[in-house]
C-alpha cells in the first residue's frame, strides 16, 4: 500500500472545516464530513498560541472505490471466444435442421406402397450424418461458450479503493486542509 | 413455450419408420432395423420378417420346357387379357406357358407383359414360335406401364401369324440375386391377342 501525504495552505480563517466528499465511488462509511471529527487535537500551553484558535481535526476516512475495467485485448479474446462458439453453434443448428428435414422425408407411420431405394437410404443416412455432426458442433459451440462465460469470470479486473485520510487544521493564521492517499 | 416448440423441433432428427411401411427395394433393401418379408414384399421388423414363400398354386414344377408348358385357353382373334399369378423359386430355371392363334383370323397381335417385385431376381419374356422351337420377340419396358415403383413390368407386342403355335418363357435374368440369397420371385403374367395396329 502506497501512502502519499498532500497538504494544502489554505486561506486566511475562517476555512469552511470540511472536506468535499467526491460523488461516486465513496464507501458509505467514508462519508467524510466535518460534522464528525475523528478526533480533535489541542495544543494549550504551547508558546505563542492561544488554545481557542488552534485546532487540529482529524475526519473519518474517505474510501473511493475505483471499478476496474478490463483491457480492449481481454474484452477482444472473450468477445472472440464467444462468438467463435456462437457460429459454431449455428453451424450445429444448421445440421440440425437438415438431419429433421432429412428425417421426415424418410420417414413413415403407415403403408406407403413405395420400395425402401438407395436414394432413400441415402436421405436416412444423411439424416443420422447431420444428427451427429450437429451433436459435435453443439457440444464444441457450448464449449466456446462457456469457456467465454469462465473467462469472464476469471478475468474479472480487480477493483481499486483508495482511503483519503483527511484533517483540518485551524490556527490563528489561517486554517489548512490536508488528506493523505493510500491505495 | 415458444422456446420449448424450438428444443422439440430441433431434437427431432432421427428418421421414425414403423414397420410395413416400405415394400422392399432391389435386391430386398429395407431401411436400417427392418428386413424384407418374403411373403408380403414389404419391410417389416427384423424379427418379424419371414423367407420368400411361393403361394399355394402358383408354381407349376414340371413347366420347365416347351414341351411341358402350362397350356394357356384358347384365345379368340380378339381376346379379353389372360392372367396368371406365378412364382418362381430358387432352382427354377423357366416357366413355360404356350398358346395357340386361331387360324381364322387374318394377322394377330399377341400382347403379353409380365410384372414382379423388384426385390428379388429380375424375371425375363420371351416369345418363341414352338413350330420352329426359336424364339421371336424378347421383352421391353412396357410403354403403357403403371408407373408402380415397387414392380418391373416387362412386355412383348407383337404380331403373328394366325393358327400358330407359340410359348411364352419366363426365366430368370440372373440380375438383382441379392449375391445368391434372393434367386426367387413372383410374378403376374398377362396375355391377350388384338388386331394389329
Amino acid at each position: 500500500m502506497k501512502t502519499v501525504v498532500a497538504l494544502a495552505l489554505v486561506a486566511p480563517m475562517a476555512m469552511a472545516a470540511h472536506a468535499d466528499v467526491p460523488d461516486e465511488g465513496v464507501h458509505p462509511d467514508g462519508q467524510g464530513s466535518a460534522a464528525a471529527p475523528a478526533g480533535s487535537t489541542q495544543a494549550p500551553g504551547e508558546p505563542g498560541d492561544s488554545p481557542a484558535l488552534q485546532t487540529s481535526m482529524r475526519h473519518k476516512d474517505i474510501v473511493v472505490t475505483t471499478p476496474g475495467e478490463r483491457s480492449p485485448k481481454n474484452i477482444a479474446i472473450l468477445a472472440s471466444v464467444a462468438g467463435a462458439g456462437a457460429i459454431v453453434g449455428g453451424i450445429g443448428v444448421y445440421f440440425n435442421l437438415d438431419s429433421r428435414s432429412a428425417a421426415n422425408e424418410v420417414s413413415a407411420h403407415r403403408p406407403m406402397s413405395v420400395p425402401w431405394t438407395a436414394d432413400r437410404q441415402a436421405t436416412y443416412d444423411r439424416a443420422h450424418d447431420s444428427a451427429v455432426k450437429a451433436g459435435v458442433f453443439y457440444g464444441i459451440g457450448g464449449a466456446l461458450v462457456l469457456g467465454a462465460v469462465v473467462g469472464l469470470i476469471v478475468t474479472v479486473p480487480k477493483a481499486e479503493t483508495t482511503v483519503i485520510h483527511p484533517h483540518v487544521a485551524i490556527g490563528p493564521e489561517g486554517a489548512s486542509i490536508g488528506g493523505s492517499w493510500s491505495w | 413455450m415458444r422456446a420449448a416448440l424450438v428444443l422439440v423441433a430441433l431434437a427431432a432428427c432421427s428418421p421414425d419408420i414403423a414397420s410395413g411401411s416400405y415394400l422392399c427395394g432391389a435386391e430386398e433393401a429395407c431401411p436400417p432395423g427392418e428386413a424384407c418379408d418374403g411373403v408380403t414384399d414389404s419391410c417389416v421388423l427384423t424379427t418379424g420378417a419371414m423367407p420368400f414363400e411361393c403361394a399355394m398354386g402358383t408354381e407349376f414344377p414340371g413347366d420347365d420346357t416347351s414341351m411341358t408348358a402350362q397350356q394357356v385357353p384358347m384365345l379368340a382373334c380378339v381376346s379379353p387379357p389372360y392372367h396368371r399369378s406365378e412364382c418362381m423359386p430358387v432352382g427354377d430355371s423357366a416357366d413355360w406357358f404356350a398358346f395357340a392363334t386361331p387360324s381364322t383370323c387374318s394377322m394377330v397381335e399377341v400382347q403379353a407383359r409380365i410384372a414382379f417385385p423388384v426385390a428379388y431376381e429380375g424375371l425375363a419374356l420371351e416369345l418363341w414360335d414352338l413350330a420352329a422351337n426359336s424364339p421371336i420377340g424378347t421383352d421391353v419396358p412396357c410403354a403403357d406401364s403403371v408407373g408402380d415403383p415397387a414392380h418391373v413390368e416387362r412386355c412383348i407386342k407383337l404380331t403373328i401369324p394366325p393358327g400358330g403355335s407359340y410359348g411364352l418363357l419366363v426365366k430368370p435374368t440372373g440380375q438383382g440375386t441379392c449375391g445368391g440369397s434372393c434367386s426367387y420371385n413372383r410374378y403376374d403374367l398377362t396375355v391377350q391377342l388384338a388386331t394389329p395396329g
